[in-house]
């Protein structure tokens, strides 16, 4: 009974969040300023409110981020130019004018700088907070020193989750991925909304109340189910691409990691165009049928094979042949009897159904092959 | 050549200068208004400020959706702190302990859903929450008069001094039209250099992975920044219905045309040129018309028409029914299906969007 109220609560929540973004951008976001907290209590240091949010606005800003060396260099000019704002603020609060001449001349500059601006406004904000504070030189230089122990906090925090995490995360994008493919799939084959939802391992991403996000407002544009599909595969694939090509990992594991993910990704980006031609299969079901007989069973035997491919990233059991010999080989047979036959009636739409369901079995093949020479894609 | 980068950048430097100035300004007026109010929390006019700027690199839509959620956001933040601090910490010191995970949970659902207002009601909740701690006065910061009063009253002044500064300092600098304008020609001169590649690979079997591969990366960059801007565009002064249906029809015409441009790499990802369609260098014609065609897209979108979309299918006529199994004849058709569509956009924006677009061009 628990366990079923536990597993229908993770549903729930891995609806709203697949890839788990959300929940590791939101752990990012609260371990850093917990760390500062406890170090203030046990370093018997007055509580300064200045220094969790720090953390909690540094961690922001580096997200857009892939590279270690922007990370850093964000890091770096937000730090400096927190301990500046601080140091002004303590040292002139009584002279409000020069406070206000003075961050005028440094923020005139570094704003009009597209790569810092961002830096800066974050800043900006910390030395609103400053303004509520204590002043003097002791004050200034206490603060300048809170702020470098705050940088290197965020430094070994932003270390320590990409040792912990990066290799979840990617096995999370690429899992989703595969959902993703099948759940299009469906939606290209399946005629009745019903029978396929029945077969869809994701269902639908929920879109909760509240939502304020780009690929949700764009997909209502779409009017058939099957661009919409199409469009959340795109997005997906972006996500995927920034977190398993673009990510810069420091770490050898995760990097031996991404290696063979990569491997993984570059197929499942295959399959996404192989299934953009399936979109025509519903409007020429019935000639395709009539054509090719063996259609059906092979397309229940694809649908079984991303089942396989997806169990077999998630558990680490060996994985078998995905799609059946005897039913692609009879199919391919029959298209080899068509093409002699009556290839002058054929529409194009049909053609377009048979070479993307060739290249599907081609490709599908050949993710098998990636999954048993560099398994450990599976595993960790 | 040279002479239009010089323009361009030199815009592109002004409007950041104007940008800057605009921000530097509303903050040090935020920081006066500080002094001159003296009271208790008076920093929270230039948070404000600054937290409600911090969507400038989004556009003015961004900003003004930032000051209304901030508002708001600030409203339900105070009353969420007023309560927990009033009922929950005077009780016992312990429920501090439950602040991290309030703080995880607010996050978690700001970032699935994107929505401002959970992001300002955090920040709203957490600032007095923590200097109340950091100074031991917990009834004195949230009393009535230090949550409704001052830090309500103070967020409107800031979001006020924020909205206001960007209407009246450098207005356009702030606009997301020219930043739409740019990522959608960027759009389309990459989907013309990824048909130039494209076709290279299919017939003459040069295939440049690495080109491809960034051509295809800066093409999608584009479009998901484009996605981004349109969420808040609908926010700016000058946006009305006629430019909210051309972005509309932009995005459905962008979707087709990455599902033509998936079947031709699809296609050259299994297959190459192999000679059953003869002449070779009039199909390499037709993908460097089309090609010339999306990089000149805005004289089409001005009204230019031309016969290529014809040219292509009197090839398509011309091949024989059994060669039609090959792989060049699909990649013909999806030619003809891309002229097409540019053809069938073109005609809409020139004949039914013409006014947005051209707004969409001067701003």
């Amino acid at each position: 009974m628990m366990k079923n109220y536990c597993s229908s609560i993770i549903a729930i929540f891995r609806r709203m969040d697949p890839a788990y973004d959300s929940l590791f951008s939101a752990l990012y976001l609260t371990v850093p300023p917990l760390l500062a907290g406890f170090y203030s209590l046990y370093s018997l240091k007055p509580f300064s409110i200045d220094f969790v949010l720090l953390a909690a606005f540094m961690f922001l800003g580096i997200q857009t981020f892939s590279s270690y060396k922007d990370k850093l260099t964000y890091i770096s000019v937000f730090l400096l130019l927190v301990a500046l704002f601080q140091f002004i603020v303590n040292i002139f609060i009584a002279h409000p004018t020069v406070i206000i001449v003075c961050v005028f001349l440094i923020a005139l500059p570094i704003l009009a700088v597209d790569k810092i601006r961002s830096a800066c406004l974050l800043a900006l904000t910390q030395l609103a907070l400053f303004l509520n504070g204590s002043w003097g030189w002791y004050d200034a230089l206490n603060g300048i020193i809170e702020v470098v122990v705050m940088g290197i906090m965020v430094i070994s925090c932003m270390m320590l989750f990409e040792y912990s995490f990066s290799k979840t995360r990617m096995r999370a994008h690429l899992l989703y991925l595969i959902e993703l493919l099948a759940d299009a799939f469906n939606i290209m084959i399946f005629p009745d909304k019903k029978t396929a939802e029945t077969y869809l391992v994701n269902k639908h991403l929920l879109a909760i109340p509240l939502n304020y996000r780009a690929d949700f407002l764009v997909e209502h544009l779409f009017s058939s189910k099957q661009h919409i599909f199409l469009h959340r595969l795109f997005t997906q694939l972006t996500k995927a691409n920034r977190l398993i090509v673009n990510e810069d990992y420091y770490f050898q594991k995760n990097i031996a990691y991404r290696n063979r993910a990569c491997l993984a990704y570059f197929q499942c980006r295959k399959l996404f165009r192989e299934i953009t031609f399936l979109t025509v299969y519903l409007n020429n079901e019935a000639e395709i049928q009539k054509l090719l007989p063996n259609t059906k069973a092979l397309m229940s035997n694809i649908n079984g094979s991303f089942k396989i491919i997806y169990k077999a990233i998630r558990t680490q059991e060996s994985i078998e042949a995905t799609l059946s010999d005897t039913i692609t080989n009879q199919w391919l047979v029959d298209c080899e009897k068509l093409k002699k036959l009556c290839t002058a009636t054929l529409d194009k739409e049909i053609l377009e159904f048979i070479y993307g369901i060739k290249c599907l079995i081609t490709d599908i093949r050949k993710f098998e092959e990636i999954l048993k020479n560099h398994g450990d894609v599976r595993h960790e | 050549m040279a002479m239009y980068a010089m323009n361009s950048l030199e815009k592109v430097v002004t409007k950041n200068w104007q940008m800057s100035f605009c921000i530097s300004v509303a903050f040090c007026v935020a920081i006066f208004f500080d002094y001159v109010s003296n009271i208790a929390f008076g920093y929270w006019i230039p948070m404000t400020v600054a937290i409600i700027l911090s969507a400038v690199s989004q556009g003015q839509g961004a900003i003004i959706r930032n000051a209304l959620a901030r508002v708001s956001g600030t409203f339900f933040g105070v009353t969420l702190g007023f309560l927990y601090a009033n009922i929950f910490m005077t009780s016992s010191y312990l429920w501090m302990y439950s602040l991290p995970f309030i703080w995880f949970i607010g996050y978690y659902f700001y970032f699935i859903t994107n929505n401002y207002i959970i992001y300002a009601t955090m920040i709203a909740l957490f600032v007095p929450i923590l200097d109340a701690i950091s100074d031991n006065a917990f009834l004195l910061e949230y009393g009535l008069q230090s949550t409704y009063f001052t830090r309500l009253g103070f967020t409107i002044i800031g979001a006020f001094i924020a909205v206001s500064a960007i209407y009246i300092i450098h207005r356009n600098s702030f606009s997301a039209q020219p930043m739409m304008k740019a990522h959608t020609e960027n759009i389309f001169k990459m989907q013309a250099e990824i048909i130039r590649l494209i076709s290279k690979c299919f017939f003459d079997a040069e295939f440049s992975d690495k080109d491809l591969l960034k051509t295809i990366e800066s093409h999608i960059f584009s479009i998901t920044l484009i996605e981004n801007i349109y969420l808040n565009i609908g926010y700016e002064l000058d946006q009305n219905e006629d430019k909210e249906l051309f972005y509309q029809c932009l995005f459905r015409f962008i979707e087709k045309l990455l599902s033509c441009s998936r079947k031709l790499l699809c296609i050259i990802n299994h297959d190459q040129y192999s000679g059953i369609i003869s002449n070779c260098d009039e199909l390499k014609q037709v993908f460097a018309k089309l090609a010339d065609k999306y990089n000149n897209i805005d004289e089409y979108f001005a009204g230019k028409t031309d016969n290529s979309s014809g040219k292509i299918a009197a090839i398509l006529e011309k091949i024989n029914p059994k060669d039609k199994f090959a792989p060049e004849y699909l990649f013909i058709e999806t030619a003809r299906e891309m002229s097409l569509l540019l053809d069938n956009m073109a005609y809409d924006v020139y004949n039914k969007y013409a006014n947005s677009h051209t707004k969409c061009n001067t701003s």
